[in-house]
């Protein structure tokens, strides 16, 4: 977010009481634009990196913690429309500067930065006496404004397209969004890395430099860090005050150049924001069958068919044919010919003799017939099919012939 | 009587005596590991072997008292001896106890609680399954074991392995039918391949849950991962065997991993396995049935994203790998972050270490006399 700002770095302020002399790095509005970047950024850091690594603890735990990964995607949605808006604010400030005050541009890596590098490796390497001599802005700042540019540019497209994937992929192949995809998370990694490494050491480890919070350098701090800016700054070489008139005319020309710049981006947050506000409708899962669909007739029978094999189906009314087969397979069991119930139906003349408790059959008469009125009244234990007792009434009716 | 008549006499008894009992076990011992087993059974069925013994129930429902010799002969008890009397504890003699039960099912729902008695594990399952819940519910048709496992014909259930399918199609015939048409049932049914999944591979045997909960649904891919992460069986059917893996790392997967770890129990709408490829209609991506068929992908897709357009497709990676065919510029990203970013990074590093490293010297020299 440093950006070039000439026109009003050499506002110089004493104190009585030490003359400690500060210079202004930083205005107001350079200064309320880091802190909107680096809010978002850490929001996103800490949104966006447990998407991309989803099931390691410590996401799980920030899952948790936020409540829910829509609201991790909300949260990260939210701090990325902050970002975009601190960075268009940065578009038009930056063409402010260029366009109306011609401050010269000073964030463009040139020859005297790679001068810079070699002196600063050989320093390093113990070859050189003294760091090289900055100007405003050092390599180092160059090299990481210009990273942010890109990663901003790279996070702001990708991004546009994997929350608006439907509307991207009219225009683009199917591909694309896979692939916006794997670049969001790789230059999400490499942000947060460089950040870490670069950034913290640089202002916060090598010497916690609070010039981007209080907006100004200690002229020990800019002997040290800006000796060529500070010479300059000396020596009275600083940009000329423009005539208001002449700010003025510029000023008009710029206004409707900030306009069309601000609608492209209005439009843009409109699809960004509102066009597909999720990509899921309600999907009707599951399947739409009748899960409880016997089948027809039930392959388990509660009942076998009755009476198809009982041997008393056919045939002529007698004993020996019609009847004994039928009475000694249905009533043998009990009334076989080693019998303890005192009534065997093992032959002829045992049937017509009865048990202890008198005759069973009375032939010709099954009404009075035992045997007849047992089966007839049900719950025998071997109980006659009511077809069966009609035949063994027919039988006792024709007489009981043997 | 003399001494040695006597001697002659307690040889002779010896002798015989160790005749005796040798034939007594070698007659013997067979008899007693045969008959006795049978003999219950013998003797119950010489009532109940009669086809047309039957019994009316207070309701007046009919109830046939006929057990089949033949289905006692096949089933897994009569042949290890458990006879009649194991399960039916309350008949000792005859006549027999009266029978309290209404109707027909209540006295299965009553008899069945027996099997508990050996199989209590899955006795216990099976009472915490859906079906135990229907019939907590009152649907007292909700199956128990002998519907399954038939009652006096308990058999293998799965021999062949199909008849797996037949026995949950007595009651879900519509799905089973549906089942075998897919690319699973339709090799069962085909030649009783032992590698494709029969209903109780995801539904579980005995503790069979109710398949529309969010966490059955999370835990979806999971369970189909059991057999498609296999390496050795996919590669028997020219599958791959990454597809599980792949799909965690997926738009959906993510989600359904997220909420399968952290909150099972709410239901969530990504995109599981049966969602695409169909739940008991699963078929071949070639087969032009099929929902993830490349015909008919985008209207599968359509399902949640209704607004998507023909080139959505291809923004499914779900399942493939990153390959330079397939999708170059995924690849060419991939590749660029995976050697930029180290790249970068160490320049990074190595250039604040030479910086720290020469603050230090610079340090150490001040510090020096």
């Amino acid at each position: 977010m440093q950006t070039p700002a000439k026109g009003r770095q050499t506002v110089t302020k004493s104190t009585e009481a030490s003359s400690v002399k500060t210079y202004v790095r930083f205005d107001l509005i350079q200064r309320v634009q880091h802190i909107v970047f680096l809010i978002s950024f850490t929001l996103l850091g800490f949104t966006g990196l447990p998407q991309k690594f989803p099931l390691s603890p410590i996401s799980l735990a920030i899952f948790e913690a936020v409540g829910g990964v829509e609201r991790i995607r909300a949260i990260h949605h939210a701090s990325a429309i902050a970002m975009m808006i601190v960075s268009v604010f940065h578009v038009l400030e930056v063409t402010y500067r260029i366009l109306v005050l011609r401050t010269p541009i000073s964030m463009i890596p040139w020859i005297d930065d790679a001068k810079h590098v070699l002196h600063d490796i050989q320093y390093y390497l113990g070859f050189k006496k003294h760091k090289a001599y900055y100007g405003r802005y050092s390599y180092a700042e160059k090299m990481e404004y210009l990273a942010l540019i890109w990663g901003t540019i790279v996070m702001g497209l990708t991004g546009f397209m994997m929350w608006n994937p439907i509307t991207t992929l009219r225009f683009l192949p199917g591909e694309a969004v896979p692939a916006a995809k794997a670049a969001h998370g790789g230059e999400a990694v490499l942000a947060v890395l460089a950040i870490i490494i670069w950034h913290f050491y640089h202002v916060h480890i090598k010497h916690f430099n609070k010039s981007m919070f209080t907006g100004k350098l200690s002229r020990e701090e800019m002997e040290h860090e800006h000796p060529a800016e500070l010479a300059m700054i000396e020596a009275g070489k600083h940009q000329e005050p423009i005539p208001p008139a002449v700010l003025r005319k510029r000023q008009m020309i710029y206004a409707p150049i900030a306009v069309v710049i601000l609608a492209l981006f209005a439009f843009g947050f409109y699809y960004f924001v509102g066009y597909e506000s999720t990509a899921v409708v309600d999907p009707d899962t599951g399947e739409t069958v009748e899960v409880f669909v016997p089948v027809t007739p039930t392959p388990i029978p509660t009942e076998p068919a009755a009476g198809e094999s009982s041997g008393a189906s056919s045939g002529t009314l007698n004993w020996s044919a019609g009847i004994a087969p039928l009475l000694q397979s249905k009533c043998g069991m009990c009334h076989g010919a080693d019998t303890s119930t005192g009534l065997a139906f093992d032959s002829y003349e045992s049937i017509m003799k009865g048990g202890t408790n008198g005759p069973v059959v009375v032939p010709g008469d099954s009404v009075n017939s035992s045997l007849f009125k047992v089966q007839s009244a049900g719950g025998h234990f071997g109980q006659l099919t009511a077809e069966e007792i009609v035949r063994v009434q027919q039988w006792i009716d024709a007489g009981a012939p043997e | 009587m003399t001494t040695r008549n006597f001697h002659r006499q307690t040889f002779w008894l010896i002798a015989a005596g160790t005749f005796v009992l040798l034939l007594s076990l070698s007659l013997a011992s067979p008899a007693s590991a045969e008959h006795p087993l049978q003999e219950t059974e013998k003797y119950c069925l010489s009532c109940h072997g009669n086809q047309d013994l039957r019994m009316t129930l207070p309701s007046g429902e009919g109830l046939s008292l006929y057990i089949s010799q033949d289905a006692l002969d096949h089933s897994v008890h009569s042949s290890k001896g458990i006879e009649c009397e194991a399960c039916h504890t309350e008949i000792t003699t005859y006549p027999h106890p009266e029978l309290k039960y209404e109707t027909g099912r209540e006295l299965s729902r009553a008899f069945y609680q027996t099997c508990e008695k050996c199989h209590s594990v899955n006795y216990e399952k099976a009472q915490d399954s859906m079906h135990a819940q229907a019939a907590e519910a009152g649907n007292l048709d909700a199956p128990i074991c002998t519907d399954c496992h038939g009652a006096h014909d308990v058999r293998p259930p799965d021999e062949p392995r199909s008849l797996i399918s037949e026995t949950c199609r007595q009651c879900h015939a519509e799905i089973v039918d549906t089942y075998r048409q897919s690319v699973h049932g339709a090799a069962l049914m085909a030649d009783e391949n032992p590698d494709v999944p029969v209903c109780t591979d995801c539904h579980g045997v005995h503790n069979i849950q109710d398949p529309r909960t969010s966490q059955f649904r999370v835990a979806e891919p999971e369970l189909c991962a059991g057999c498609h992460a296999n390496e050795e069986l996919m590669k028997k059917y020219g599958l791959s065997a990454d597809v599980y893996s792949i799909y965690k790392r997926s738009w959906h997967g993510v989600d359904v991993s997220v909420y399968k770890a952290k909150w099972p129990t709410i239901w969530h709408d990504s995109a599981v396995c049966s969602d695409c490829h169909g739940i008991h209609d699963i078929r071949s991506t070639d087969d032009p049935q099929s929902k993830v068929n490349p015909n008919n992908l985008l209207t599968t897709c359509q399902q949640c994203h209704p607004t998507a357009g023909p080139n959505w497709t291809d923004a499914w990676t779900g399942h493939n790998e990153i390959s330079l065919e397939r999708t170059p510029a995924l690849f060419y990203v991939e590749k660029f972050y995976t050697s930029f970013t180290p790249f970068v990074l160490w320049t990074c590093i190595i250039y604040v270490a030479l910086q720290i490293i020469r603050a230090t010297v610079d340090r150490v020299r001040r510090n020096l006399p």
